[in-house]
């Protein structure tokens, strides 16, 4: 294996700079963590909440901190880096900063997995997982099938990608609204991508995931790295392009796929942080640890809007993620656009 | 960063695994939220298993939809309810008053645990439509919660009875059920002309605009309607529920067909006499001021949902004032 | 840069209008006789007749004159609104891929709808109508600000913004419903699109307010002609840019808002009709404009016949219908070896 790590070191002086950027981070996602334990509707003092923590303080307030939020903060930790990890594992194989699963379409695709499942009668961690993880390989697969058969540039893998997207959410519709009282009830509620309620069964299978697919990134990195420098270059430094594109793409729509299956789709947070990560790092290949951080800290800030923006209605979060995401795309491609100007 | 990818990935992992061993102890720690409770103790079957609860429960959380008036038929307090304030004004007055003291913990469909909890109930209650076996759970960790279930959508006879007993209130529920029966076969009898002589049909809005829906003896309205007190629906109205909504709803093309024959039309209104705009427009459509009832302007808005017993003989009792007592004149 | 390269091969000869005309014409009417004859009820060829030359009040005459009368004007007054905007988007923006629901436009006017139901309580056809051209008018000035058009601009960029765009509005759209109960009933099935439900006056309105964007469309096609062939070609041949650009933007707005207040968003038809088209008759915009009219409503019309048919009882809102067949075209559009898709923006 080549040691990418050494050949594209960087200097000095950025390196000072990412580590202070991977202390402020750290700080902000304590803080979220801070916010998330003692904000809410039953306020709680952050010293309340450490002893809560430590397994002192009354009962109720260990309920409600250690049963309740510590579950939706850290869950949503852990869920927004993956569908980060996830993103910049599409954004490299793709060579596009938008190509993002949920824009790809499988995101759609999962969903539609898993809303067969519903249907089908079970609400089950498993089977649910099953048909999310179905549901996201057959939609990538279409996807590149079919930009395959007539040549991946970047541009028509997006579009190709929106028709997806808008074909499955019809036949989204489609199901649910030919399903009986019951099941379209579930389906809609678990649909809007939520953090509400999540449930702590989800806490083991996400972790596991998570570890797994940072394992898996940690092996493809530097491959990946000299795949982010072109195609033939990469082939001639002993790169298999097409097996590497297929790891990371796996890799990608499981990380994805579970998500979904726990929680709903939750849009634009598996575009924004990878970018958002790049931004920071200014140069060097694609920081996918920069971009598990940032994923993490955008899904547990924007699910404390959620919870809190028009207390005591609570908003799904997969909608505030579609506001913020989408504002920041609209705000990037404009961006794009000045610089061509 | 130096660190080797390897290394990072294990530093990652280094901060995971606690993380994941606090929360898994939390999970583990979590259903022992409420203090133990003194006093007798007294075990129900629920759609979700059997639950221990306290016998002579002093603060009530319902928190579905129909849950709160099911409760107040009972006559016991609450001290939790999800937030009708959007909508108070299709409730009667008494309604208003019942719940204008509860807590608010949530909305239809998205409860709010942590205002749940800070309200401090020794028993939650709620419908299975609405909950299901995850919000169970996670209900379960604040107080003893008895979900209760009818045997179709419209079914609240034998849900109120499973709830009444989770209250330990049986007695008054079945009372309460005696004097419905009596009051039903009192009216039955006394407007047996009426009700023979009609051919009957309960409209109200359809799903889209252009629409109208008829309810379904599946439903509790039609099960009231055609079942309990013997009103004959129209021949032209299809029975069957399919999805079991408890309703059906018909394009406005069709409301000729479905509805011919009928020689009386009830609907929904509200308590202070307005009827709900969808509704008026199902009314006003010109294919509707064709039929029969129209023309002889035998349309009664009924007011009384019917969420148990005591509710149910208000209808009774509602039907007779605006309907039957005029009628048999 | 022009967006549909010629491929080089020889041209076919494009079939006239003498043959095209009246097929297209033909299908038009038999779709609409379509949405008139068949419904739930069942009704006679006699009742029909009777119901459309003279009607006297019986139970046919008031389903056709109050349910399928309207369902079908509003069907013609979208279906040639859309397929028109989409003509001129795809012209104004030189992006093939451009229309109203993918741009978000629609997204913009439902929003203002919402907000009008919603916050002011507004709730009549007419007064609705007036925020939707707000609405539409900000969407695609909001599009066409960040996505860049015109010049140097990449296809690619404006679908993502266009989605991006879409994608924010709906949200505000949803959370806006979901603040409010009450309306999220109203709300809810016009979301997906839907032609029912509307009185024959509000219907009749819709066609009049669709006929005067028309008129417009009419009055700058040919400055749209001359800005298909580039915008430089089209100033030294003397048509006046600035006041086209305009001219077609308040048309799409006006277009666009009257076809989302009256049947909601529906996506693709700005798609499917123009590409359709062009694959008949190339790149003729004065053909495309005027058979956009026609081929429209047809499109929207059969959308909605099958919505109604698959899973009976219930349907399908038409805008669901328009997305499933819209989104495999899409695909064999930028797929094809005409679309000359350029490359990633950075």
């Amino acid at each position: 294996m080549i040691a990418a790590a050494s050949v594209v070191a960087a200097p000095a002086a950025t390196r000072r700079r990412r580590t202070i950027i991977w202390v402020c981070s750290a700080v902000v996602l304590l803080a979220l963590g801070v916010a998330g334990l003692t904000l809410g509707d039953a306020p709680v003092s952050v010293s309340d909440a450490v002893s809560a923590l430590l397994g002192g303080g009354e009962s109720s307030t260990r309920l409600i901190v250690v049963g309740w939020r510590l579950p939706r903060v850290a869950l949503g930790a852990v869920i927004g880096a993956m569908l980060a990890l996830s993103g910049a594992l599409f954004q490299v194989v793709t060579r596009n900063p938008l190509g993002s699963p949920d824009i790809l379409g499988f995101s759609a695709g999962a969903y539609t997995g898993a809303l067969i499942v519903i249907v089908g009668g079970s609400v089950g961690t498993v089977a649910l997982t099953v048909g999310a993880i179905g549901g996201g390989i057959l939609s990538a697969a279409l996807v590149f099938a079919l930009v395959a058969w007539r040549g991946a540039s970047g541009t028509r893998l997006i579009i190709v990608g929106i028709a997806l997207t808008a074909m499955l959410g019809a036949v989204n519709t489609m199901i649910e609204l030919a399903a009986d009282d019951v099941v379209s009830r579930s389906a809609a509620i678990w649909g809007a991508g939520s953090l509400n309620g999540i449930d702590g069964r989800w806490m083991p299978v996400m972790i596991v995931t998570l570890l797994l697919g940072a394992f898996a990134i940690a092996g493809l990195r530097p491959a990946l790295a000299l795949y982010e420098l072109g195609e033939d270059r990469a082939a001639s430094l002993g790169v298999r392009p097409v097996r590497l594109r297929l790891s990371a793409m796996i890799v990608g729509v499981v990380l994805l796929a579970v998500t979904i299956a726990a929680a709903g789709p939750l849009a634009f947070i598996a575009l924004a942080a990878p970018q958002i990560a790049r931004r920071l790092w200014r140069s060097g290949p694609m920081p996918f640890a920069a971009s598990a951080m940032t994923g993490a800290v955008l899904l547990v800030s924007s699910d404390l809007i959620a919870m809190r923006l028009f207390a005591p209605t609570m908003l799904p979060t997969g909608l505030v993620t579609i506001g913020v995401g989408g504002l920041y795309l609209a705000w990037m491609l404009s961006g794009a656009n000045r610089r061509r100007r | 960063m130096r660190l080797s990818p390897r290394l990072r990935a294990a530093l990652a992992a280094a901060v995971i695994v606690p993380l994941f061993a606090v929360t898994a102890c939390a999970s583990a720690a979590g259903p022992s939220g409420s203090d133990s409770a003194a006093g007798d103790t007294v075990v129900v079957d629920t759609v979700y298993g059997e639950v221990t609860v306290p016998a002579e429960p002093e603060r009530v959380a319902a928190i579905s939809y129909d849950t709160p008036w099911q409760v107040m038929s009972f006559d016991v307090p609450v001290v939790a309810t999800i937030d009708y304030t959007q909508w108070i004004d299709s409730y009667t007055e008494e309604q208003q008053a019942y719940v204008a003291d509860a807590a608010k913990v949530g909305s239809y469909g998205e409860i709010n645990f942590e205002a749940l909890a800070g309200a401090a109930p020794d028993i939650i209650v709620g419908d299975a439509y609405e909950v299901d076996e995850a919000t169970f759970t996670r209900l379960s960790e604040i107080a003893p919660t008895v979900i209760v279930g009818g045997d179709e959508r419209g079914d609240w006879q034998s849900l109120t009875e499973d709830l009444a007993t989770a209250l330990g209130v049986h007695g008054t529920w079945a009372k309460a059920k005696e004097s419905y029966v009596a009051r039903r076969d009192e009216v039955k009898e006394q407007y047996a002309d009426v009700i023979s002589a009609n051919t009957w049909a309960n409209f109200s809005l359809g799903d889209e605009a252009g629409q109208f829906s008829i309810q379904l003896p599946t439903g509790s309205t039609g099960n009231l309607i055609v079942n309990e007190m013997g009103l004959t629906y129209g021949e032209g109205i299809p029975l069957e529920d399919e999805g079991g909504f408890g309703y059906a709803s018909f394009s406005l093309e069709q409301i000729g067909t479905i509805l011919d024959g009928v020689t009386v039309g009830l609907t929904f209104e509200n308590p202070d006499g307005t009827m709900m705009p969808a509704i008026q427009d199902v009314i006003d459509s010109s294919l509707f001021q064709q039929l029969e009832i129209a023309k002889t302007g035998q349309v009664y808005g009924l007011s009384t949902s019917v969420t148990d017993y005591r509710s149910a003989e208000a209808w009774i009792d509602e039907l007779t004032t605006k309907v039957l007592e005029p009628l048999s004149k | 840069m022009t967006a549909l390269a010629t491929d080089g091969r020889r041209r076919a000869r494009r079939p006239s209008d003498a043959i095209v005309l009246p097929i297209v014409l033909l299908l038009l009417i038999i779709a609409i006789g379509v949405s008139i004859a068949v419904g739930p009820r069942t009704l006679s060829f006699d009742e029909l007749l009777a119901a459309l030359t003279a009607p006297t009040g019986t139970e046919a005459d008031l389903i056709v004159r109050d349910v399928r009368l309207p369902r079908t004007f509003i069907g013609i007054a979208a279906g040639s609104a859309l397929a028109v905007a989409g003509v001129i988007m795809q012209t104004l923006t030189r992006n093939p891929l451009a229309e109203p629901g993918l741009l978000g436009v629609n997204a913009g006017a439902s929003l203002a709808v919402a907000v009008a139901i919603v916050v002011l309580g507004v709730g009549d056809f007419g007064s609705t109508m007036w925020f939707a051209f707000a609405g539409a008018a900000i969407a695609s000035a909001l599009v066409a600000l960040i996505g860049g058009v015109g010049r140097g601009a990449s296809i690619g960029r404006l679908a993502l913004t266009g989605v991006a765009v879409a994608a924010v509005l709906s949200a505000a759209t949803s959370a806006l419903s979901l603040i409010d109960p009450a309306s999220y009933q109203q709300m809810r099935l016009w979301g997906a699109g839907a032609l029912g439900g509307r009185s024959l006056e509000a219907a009749t309105l819709a066609i009049a307010v669709v006929g005067i964007g028309l008129l417009l469309v009419v009055v700058i096609a040919p400055g749209i002609g001359l800005l298909a062939l580039g915008e430089d070609t089209a100033r030294a041949l003397g048509g006046r840019v600035g006041a086209v650009r305009t001219g077609g933007f308040i048309a799409i707005a006006v277009l666009c808002g009257a076809a989302t207040a009256a049947a909601g968003p529906i996506a693709f038809v700005g798609l499917l009709v123009p590409h359709a088209l062009r694959a008949v008759f190339g790149p003729d915009t004065r053909r495309l404009l005027i058979y956009s009219v026609l081929a429209g409503p047809l499109l929207l019309l059969f959308a909605d016949a099958l919505g109604g048919v698959l899973i009976a009882p219930r349907s399908i809102p038409v805008g669901v219908m328009t997305a499933f067949l819209g989104a495999p075209v899409l695909v064999a559009l930028v797929l094809s070896r005409r679309v000359q898709a350029e490359g990633a923006p950075s």
